[in-house]
């Protein structure tokens, strides 16, 4: 079943893709996407953070089928390339354009929560945090871990945990601190 | 903060470590004989799909139909499957392409309202409100 078939000019489906892309397909890697495709990552990789693991609403990195990715997506068909249509300018981003910055974003997407950092920083700061003689990370965990594996301050351990007063943004909420909890 | 993260994962963790170095075990063959198993299961998938065009399965099914996410998503893949079978199979390429638009608009509308949420509540400071699952 072919795409350009089901979009042909008087299809049910209005495809703003189809319709306003250039007739030839472009490259995928055009300078364009890959701005664009940088930019999203930078805003998921803020975003996620706060809204997975501080907020801890919907999860923009999580599930299958990530929402930050999906949300991305959208917007650029429906906000971006439906201003373009309706304009009438060929300047839409092409297919290709838009899998190309969704596939960056869905690789991206992970890696601030769930995928790495979201494990990591917590792993490498609770030996130090949640160590009690109950559990004796001291003798049985700490002396394992390497040196420039681990937070040296015990006070950026601390922050970690139950925030930082230098930072404002986290000192408004930080009502929602674990230790809090 | 999440709690998962900043706490019961990250304790975890250390608590498996801190056991395993405390009562070290040996071998476990079970668990040894389940992955053998496992990776047996996807070379046969592997090869019923690379053969016999009848063969619905496809290996990469195999690796998240175990997980957290597949339990709470197993039914609307579900259903929105037969939806897919009925219509192709009754309504031919025009159902499905009238249809496609209707089910186009309720992937928009979910991950649409969660965003809008999901906005809302940032700006908000809400938190632990969760629209998808």
């Amino acid at each position: 079943m072919s795409g350009n078939a089901l979009s042909q000019p008087g299809h049910a489906l209005s495809d703003p893709v189809q319709e306003t892309a250039p007739t030839e397909p472009r490259h995928p890697l055009t300078l364009r996407a890959a701005v664009i495709g940088i930019a999203s990552v930078v805003f998921l990789s803020v975003a996620a953070p706060f809204t997975d693991l501080f907020l801890q609403n919907s999860e923009l990195s999580g599930n299958h089928l990530p929402l930050g990715p999906m949300l991305v997506l959208i917007a650029l068909i429906v906000i971006v390339n439906g201003a373009l249509q309706l304009l009438e300018t060929p300047l839409g981003l092409s297919r290709q354009e838009l899998l190309f910055v969704f596939c960056m974003t869905l690789v991206a997407a992970g890696i601030p929560t769930f995928g790495l950092v979201g494990y990591l920083l917590p792993a490498v700061a609770s030996p130090m945090y949640f160590a009690s003689p109950e559990n004796d990370y001291a003798s049985l965990i700490q002396h394992h871990i390497p040196s420039w594996l681990i937070p040296s301050s015990p006070e950026a351990v601390r922050q970690l945990y139950e925030g930082a007063r230098w930072f404002p943004t986290w000192q408004l909420l930080s009502s929602h601190t674990v230790t809090e909890r | 903060m999440s709690r998962w993260f900043f706490v019961d994962g990250s304790q975890g963790l250390w608590n498996n470590a801190s056991a395993a170095i405390a009562m070290p075990t040996s071998v476990e063959s079970g668990k040894l004989v389940a992955m053998v198993a496992g990776g047996m299961g996807v070379l046969f998938l592997h090869f019923m799909r690379t053969r016999f065009i009848w063969w619905p399965f496809h290996p990469v099914g195999y690796v998240p139909a175990y997980s957290w996410e597949t339990t709470r998503v197993w039914f609307a893949c579900l259903v929105g499957w037969t939806f897919k079978v009925a219509i192709v199979r009754y309504g031919g390429l025009k159902g499905y392409t009238v249809a496609r638009n209707f089910f186009y608009g309720l992937i928009l509308g979910e991950f649409g309202i969660a965003g809008l949420w999901l906005a809302m509540d940032a700006f908000a400071g809400k938190s632990g409100h969760t629209v998808m699952p």
